[in-house]
Protein backbone atom coordinates (compact mmCIF):
# COMPACT_ATOMS: atom_id res chain seq x y z
CA UNK A 1 0.00 0.00 0.00
CA UNK A 2 1.30 3.38 -1.03
CA UNK A 3 1.68 5.39 2.20
CA UNK A 4 2.06 8.59 0.19
CA UNK A 5 -1.55 8.26 -0.93
CA UNK A 6 -2.75 8.56 2.65
CA UNK A 7 -1.63 12.17 2.79
CA UNK A 8 -3.09 13.05 -0.62
CA UNK A 9 -6.32 15.01 -0.98
CA UNK A 10 -9.43 13.42 -2.46
CA UNK A 11 -9.02 15.53 -5.59
CA UNK A 12 -5.43 14.36 -6.09
CA UNK A 13 -6.48 10.74 -5.62
CA UNK A 14 -9.31 11.01 -8.15
CA UNK A 15 -6.91 12.59 -10.62
CA UNK A 16 -4.42 9.76 -10.12
CA UNK A 17 -7.18 7.14 -10.32
CA UNK A 18 -8.31 8.66 -13.61
CA UNK A 19 -4.75 8.14 -14.90
CA UNK A 20 -4.94 4.46 -14.05
CA UNK A 21 -3.24 4.66 -10.63
CA UNK A 22 -5.08 1.79 -8.97
CA UNK A 23 -3.70 2.37 -5.49
CA UNK A 24 -5.08 5.90 -5.51
CA UNK A 25 -8.56 4.54 -6.18
CA UNK A 26 -8.14 1.93 -3.45
CA UNK A 27 -7.11 4.65 -0.99
CA UNK A 28 -10.37 6.47 -1.73
CA UNK A 29 -12.27 3.26 -1.08
CA UNK A 30 -10.47 2.77 2.24
CA UNK A 31 -11.06 6.41 3.15
CA UNK A 32 -14.84 6.31 2.74
CA UNK A 33 -15.89 2.65 2.91
CA UNK A 34 -17.01 2.63 6.56
CA UNK A 35 -18.99 5.86 6.45
CA UNK A 36 -20.62 5.02 3.11
CA UNK A 37 -21.59 1.55 4.21
CA UNK A 38 -23.04 2.91 7.45
CA UNK A 39 -24.94 5.60 5.55
CA UNK A 40 -26.39 3.16 3.01
CA UNK A 41 -27.38 0.71 5.74
CA UNK A 42 -29.07 3.54 7.65
CA UNK A 43 -31.07 4.58 4.60
CA UNK A 44 -32.17 1.23 3.17
CA UNK A 45 -32.09 -0.70 6.50
CA UNK A 46 -31.09 -3.88 4.71
CA UNK A 47 -27.52 -5.21 4.82
CA UNK A 48 -27.69 -7.08 1.52
CA UNK A 49 -29.08 -4.12 -0.39
CA UNK A 50 -26.61 -1.76 1.31
CA UNK A 51 -23.77 -4.03 0.18
CA UNK A 52 -24.97 -4.02 -3.44
CA UNK A 53 -25.38 -0.23 -3.48
CA UNK A 54 -21.97 0.18 -1.81
CA UNK A 55 -20.35 -1.64 -4.72
CA UNK A 56 -22.34 0.40 -7.25
CA UNK A 57 -21.18 3.69 -5.72
CA UNK A 58 -17.49 2.79 -5.92
CA UNK A 59 -17.89 1.28 -9.40
CA UNK A 60 -19.43 4.58 -10.50
CA UNK A 61 -16.48 6.47 -9.02
CA UNK A 62 -14.02 4.16 -10.75
CA UNK A 63 -15.77 4.46 -14.11
CA UNK A 64 -16.26 8.22 -13.91
CA UNK A 65 -12.99 9.26 -12.29
CA UNK A 66 -11.77 10.65 -15.62
CA UNK A 67 -14.85 12.91 -15.99
CA UNK A 68 -14.59 14.19 -12.44
CA UNK A 69 -14.34 17.96 -12.48
CA UNK A 70 -15.93 19.17 -9.25
CA UNK A 71 -12.94 20.22 -7.18
CA UNK A 72 -13.18 19.62 -3.45
CA UNK A 73 -16.41 17.68 -3.80
CA UNK A 74 -15.42 14.04 -4.04
CA UNK A 75 -16.85 13.29 -0.61
CA UNK A 76 -20.12 15.08 -1.38
CA UNK A 77 -20.30 13.29 -4.71
CA UNK A 78 -19.89 9.89 -3.02
CA UNK A 79 -22.61 10.57 -0.46
CA UNK A 80 -24.94 12.10 -3.03
CA UNK A 81 -24.49 9.09 -5.31
CA UNK A 82 -25.11 6.75 -2.38
CA UNK A 83 -28.18 8.78 -1.41
CA UNK A 84 -29.62 8.72 -4.94
CA UNK A 85 -29.05 5.01 -5.26
CA UNK A 86 -30.62 4.37 -1.86
CA UNK A 87 -33.69 6.45 -2.67
CA UNK A 88 -34.06 4.74 -6.05
CA UNK A 89 -33.83 1.40 -4.31
CA UNK A 90 -36.46 2.41 -1.74
CA UNK A 91 -38.72 3.84 -4.44
CA UNK A 92 -38.46 0.65 -6.51
CA UNK A 93 -39.28 -1.37 -3.42
CA UNK A 94 -42.20 0.87 -2.53
CA UNK A 95 -40.70 1.65 0.85
CA UNK A 96 -40.64 5.35 0.12
CA UNK A 97 -43.86 6.89 -1.17
CA UNK A 98 -42.41 10.26 -2.06
CA UNK A 99 -39.52 12.43 -1.01
CA UNK A 100 -41.78 15.47 -1.16
CA UNK A 101 -44.06 13.94 1.42
CA UNK A 102 -41.11 13.45 3.71
CA UNK A 103 -40.21 17.11 3.32
CA UNK A 104 -43.78 18.14 3.90
CA UNK A 105 -43.98 16.13 7.06
CA UNK A 106 -40.67 17.56 8.22
CA UNK A 107 -41.66 21.15 7.55
CA UNK A 108 -44.88 20.69 9.43
CA UNK A 109 -43.03 19.56 12.52
CA UNK A 110 -40.58 22.42 12.19
CA UNK A 111 -43.39 24.94 12.48
CA UNK A 112 -44.45 23.47 15.78
CA UNK A 113 -43.04 25.16 18.84
CA UNK A 114 -39.75 23.68 19.96
CA UNK A 115 -39.63 21.88 23.30
CA UNK A 116 -38.91 24.26 26.16
CA UNK A 117 -36.79 23.91 29.27
CA UNK A 118 -39.54 22.05 31.14
CA UNK A 119 -38.56 18.73 29.53
CA UNK A 120 -36.76 16.29 31.82
CA UNK A 121 -32.97 16.53 31.47
CA UNK A 122 -30.99 13.83 29.71
CA UNK A 123 -28.69 11.87 31.96
CA UNK A 124 -25.61 9.80 31.29
CA UNK A 125 -25.62 10.53 27.60
CA UNK A 126 -22.27 8.90 27.00
CA UNK A 127 -23.06 5.44 28.37
CA UNK A 128 -23.12 2.47 25.99
CA UNK A 129 -26.76 1.82 26.74
CA UNK A 130 -27.67 5.34 25.70
CA UNK A 131 -25.59 5.04 22.53
CA UNK A 132 -27.61 1.96 21.63
CA UNK A 133 -30.86 3.78 22.41
CA UNK A 134 -29.76 6.80 20.40
CA UNK A 135 -29.13 4.55 17.39
CA UNK A 136 -32.54 2.95 17.81
CA UNK A 137 -34.22 6.35 18.02
CA UNK A 138 -32.38 7.62 14.94
CA UNK A 139 -33.22 4.51 12.94
CA UNK A 140 -36.88 4.95 13.87
CA UNK A 141 -36.93 8.48 12.41
CA UNK A 142 -38.60 9.13 9.04
CA UNK A 143 -36.05 8.68 6.18
CA UNK A 144 -35.54 12.41 5.55
CA UNK A 145 -34.62 13.11 9.17
CA UNK A 146 -32.54 9.96 9.51
CA UNK A 147 -30.79 11.13 6.34
CA UNK A 148 -29.80 14.53 7.73
CA UNK A 149 -28.62 13.09 11.06
CA UNK A 150 -26.34 10.61 9.33
CA UNK A 151 -25.13 13.05 6.66
CA UNK A 152 -24.15 15.46 9.42
CA UNK A 153 -21.69 12.84 10.71
CA UNK A 154 -19.74 12.95 7.44
CA UNK A 155 -20.34 16.44 6.06
CA UNK A 156 -20.78 19.97 7.41
CA UNK A 157 -24.22 21.55 7.18
CA UNK A 158 -22.82 23.83 4.53
CA UNK A 159 -21.65 20.87 2.45
CA UNK A 160 -25.03 19.16 2.90
CA UNK A 161 -26.85 22.31 1.77
CA UNK A 162 -24.65 22.58 -1.35
CA UNK A 163 -25.03 18.89 -2.08
CA UNK A 164 -28.83 18.89 -1.81
CA UNK A 165 -29.28 22.32 -3.40
CA UNK A 166 -31.17 23.50 -0.34
CA UNK A 167 -30.75 26.77 1.55
CA UNK A 168 -28.41 26.42 4.52
CA UNK A 169 -31.21 27.58 6.84
CA UNK A 170 -33.47 24.74 5.70
CA UNK A 171 -30.78 22.14 6.27
CA UNK A 172 -29.94 23.56 9.70
CA UNK A 173 -33.64 23.50 10.57
CA UNK A 174 -33.96 19.87 9.35
CA UNK A 175 -30.95 18.88 11.41
CA UNK A 176 -32.16 20.66 14.51
CA UNK A 177 -35.63 19.18 14.18
CA UNK A 178 -34.20 15.68 13.81
CA UNK A 179 -32.06 16.15 16.94
CA UNK A 180 -35.10 17.38 18.87
CA UNK A 181 -36.99 14.26 17.82
CA UNK A 182 -34.19 12.07 19.11
CA UNK A 183 -34.18 14.07 22.33
CA UNK A 184 -37.93 13.67 22.78
CA UNK A 185 -37.90 9.96 22.18
CA UNK A 186 -34.97 9.55 24.59
CA UNK A 187 -36.51 11.56 27.39
CA UNK A 188 -40.10 10.52 26.94
CA UNK A 189 -39.54 7.03 25.55
CA UNK A 190 -42.06 7.91 22.89
CA UNK A 191 -42.27 5.83 19.76
CA UNK A 192 -41.66 7.97 16.72
CA UNK B 1 -29.94 35.92 20.13
CA UNK B 2 -32.59 33.45 21.27
CA UNK B 3 -31.65 29.85 22.11
CA UNK B 4 -33.26 28.66 18.89
CA UNK B 5 -31.12 31.06 16.89
CA UNK B 6 -28.07 30.06 18.89
CA UNK B 7 -28.66 26.38 18.28
CA UNK B 8 -29.15 26.86 14.55
CA UNK B 9 -26.13 29.10 14.57
CA UNK B 10 -24.12 26.60 16.57
CA UNK B 11 -24.33 24.13 13.68
CA UNK B 12 -22.95 26.63 11.21
CA UNK B 13 -19.62 28.35 11.02
CA UNK B 14 -18.54 30.84 13.65
CA UNK B 15 -15.95 33.56 13.92
CA UNK B 16 -13.71 33.41 17.00
CA UNK B 17 -15.71 36.26 18.56
CA UNK B 18 -18.99 34.42 17.95
CA UNK B 19 -17.45 31.22 19.31
CA UNK B 20 -16.58 33.06 22.55
CA UNK B 21 -20.15 34.40 22.76
CA UNK B 22 -21.53 30.91 22.18
CA UNK B 23 -19.35 29.45 24.94
CA UNK B 24 -20.49 32.18 27.31
CA UNK B 25 -24.11 31.42 26.42
CA UNK B 26 -23.58 27.69 27.04
CA UNK B 27 -22.46 28.44 30.61
CA UNK B 28 -25.73 30.14 31.40
CA UNK B 29 -28.19 28.06 29.35
CA UNK B 30 -29.07 24.48 30.32
CA UNK B 31 -31.18 23.95 27.22
CA UNK B 32 -28.34 24.75 24.83
CA UNK B 33 -25.91 22.72 26.94
CA UNK B 34 -28.19 19.75 26.60
CA UNK B 35 -28.50 20.25 22.86
CA UNK B 36 -24.72 20.38 22.60
CA UNK B 37 -24.39 17.23 24.72
CA UNK B 38 -26.95 15.39 22.60
CA UNK B 39 -25.23 16.39 19.35
CA UNK B 40 -21.99 14.99 20.75
CA UNK B 41 -23.67 11.82 22.02
CA UNK B 42 -25.21 11.25 18.58
CA UNK B 43 -21.77 11.67 17.05
CA UNK B 44 -20.36 9.05 19.43
CA UNK B 45 -23.28 6.66 18.86
CA UNK B 46 -22.85 6.87 15.10
CA UNK B 47 -19.11 6.24 14.80
CA UNK B 48 -19.11 3.88 11.80
CA UNK B 49 -17.91 0.33 12.24
CA UNK B 50 -15.82 -1.31 9.53
CA UNK B 51 -17.52 -2.16 6.24
CA UNK B 52 -17.33 -5.92 5.51
CA UNK B 53 -14.00 -6.82 3.90
CA UNK B 54 -15.83 -9.03 1.40
CA UNK B 55 -17.54 -5.92 0.00
CA UNK B 56 -14.24 -4.09 -0.39
CA UNK B 57 -12.74 -7.15 -2.08
CA UNK B 58 -15.75 -7.32 -4.39
CA UNK B 59 -15.21 -3.67 -5.40
CA UNK B 60 -11.51 -4.27 -6.08
CA UNK B 61 -12.26 -7.47 -8.03
CA UNK B 62 -14.48 -5.41 -10.34
CA UNK B 63 -12.08 -2.48 -10.66
CA UNK B 64 -8.41 -2.32 -9.73
CA UNK B 65 -7.81 -6.05 -9.43
CA UNK B 66 -9.92 -7.07 -12.38
CA UNK B 67 -7.99 -9.63 -14.38
CA UNK B 68 -7.13 -8.84 -18.02
CA UNK B 69 -9.51 -10.18 -20.65
CA UNK B 70 -7.16 -12.88 -21.94
CA UNK B 71 -6.69 -14.32 -18.44
CA UNK B 72 -10.41 -14.43 -17.91
CA UNK B 73 -10.82 -16.10 -21.34
CA UNK B 74 -8.08 -18.57 -20.49
CA UNK B 75 -9.93 -19.43 -17.30
CA UNK B 76 -13.16 -19.86 -19.20
CA UNK B 77 -11.41 -22.11 -21.74
CA UNK B 78 -9.61 -24.21 -19.12
CA UNK B 79 -12.78 -24.46 -17.08
CA UNK B 80 -14.75 -25.43 -20.18
CA UNK B 81 -12.23 -28.12 -21.16
CA UNK B 82 -12.21 -29.53 -17.64
CA UNK B 83 -15.99 -29.60 -17.62
CA UNK B 84 -15.97 -31.42 -20.97
CA UNK B 85 -13.51 -34.04 -19.75
CA UNK B 86 -15.48 -34.60 -16.59
CA UNK B 87 -18.69 -34.86 -18.58
CA UNK B 88 -17.08 -37.33 -20.99
CA UNK B 89 -15.68 -39.36 -18.09
CA UNK B 90 -18.99 -39.47 -16.28
CA UNK B 91 -20.73 -40.41 -19.52
CA UNK B 92 -18.18 -43.15 -20.25
CA UNK B 93 -18.35 -44.52 -16.72
CA UNK B 94 -22.08 -44.44 -16.87
CA UNK B 95 -22.01 -46.34 -20.16
CA UNK B 96 -19.67 -48.99 -18.78
CA UNK B 97 -21.40 -49.52 -15.48
CA UNK B 98 -25.04 -49.36 -16.34
CA UNK B 99 -25.23 -52.96 -17.70
CA UNK B 100 -24.30 -54.31 -14.24
CA UNK B 101 -26.03 -54.19 -10.97
CA UNK B 102 -23.78 -53.85 -7.93
CA UNK B 103 -23.79 -57.56 -6.97
CA UNK B 104 -22.95 -58.57 -10.54
CA UNK B 105 -20.16 -56.04 -10.63
CA UNK B 106 -18.60 -57.31 -7.39
CA UNK B 107 -18.79 -60.91 -8.61
CA UNK B 108 -17.40 -59.96 -11.97
CA UNK B 109 -14.47 -58.08 -10.45
CA UNK B 110 -13.54 -60.79 -7.98
CA UNK B 111 -13.75 -63.44 -10.69
CA UNK B 112 -11.69 -61.50 -13.17
CA UNK B 113 -9.16 -60.58 -10.50
CA UNK B 114 -8.87 -64.21 -9.59
CA UNK B 115 -8.35 -65.13 -13.23
CA UNK B 116 -5.78 -62.42 -13.67
CA UNK B 117 -3.95 -63.57 -10.58
CA UNK B 118 -3.79 -67.18 -11.79
CA UNK B 119 -2.70 -66.14 -15.25
CA UNK B 120 -0.07 -63.88 -13.82
CA UNK B 121 1.29 -66.42 -11.34
CA UNK B 122 1.44 -69.21 -13.88
CA UNK B 123 3.24 -66.89 -16.27
CA UNK B 124 5.64 -66.04 -13.47
CA UNK B 125 6.25 -69.70 -12.83
CA UNK B 126 7.03 -70.25 -16.50
CA UNK B 127 9.27 -67.22 -16.49
CA UNK B 128 11.19 -68.49 -13.48
CA UNK B 129 11.49 -71.93 -14.96
CA UNK B 130 13.10 -70.56 -18.10
CA UNK B 131 16.01 -69.22 -16.05
ZN1 LIG C 1 -29.60 28.67 25.09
Amino acid sequence: MDTQNKSRSDDELVQLAANGENQAFEELVFRYKNALYQYLKALVQDEGAAGDLFQEVFLALFNHAADFKAQGKVKSWLFLTARNKAFNFLRDHKALTSLDQQDEEGNEIWHETLPDDSLPPLEQLTSCETAQRIRECINALPPAQRDVIYLRQYLSFKEIAQMLHKPLGTVLADGHRAIQKVRNSLTQGEIL
Amino acid sequence: MTCKEWIKFEEGEKTSQQLAQWKAHLKTCASCREHEALSQAIGQALVPSAAPATLVDAVFAKTTRKQPLWIRWKKVLVGGMAALFIAAGVYGFHQRTTPFNQAELVTYMSESNQDDYYTFSSELDLFEQEF
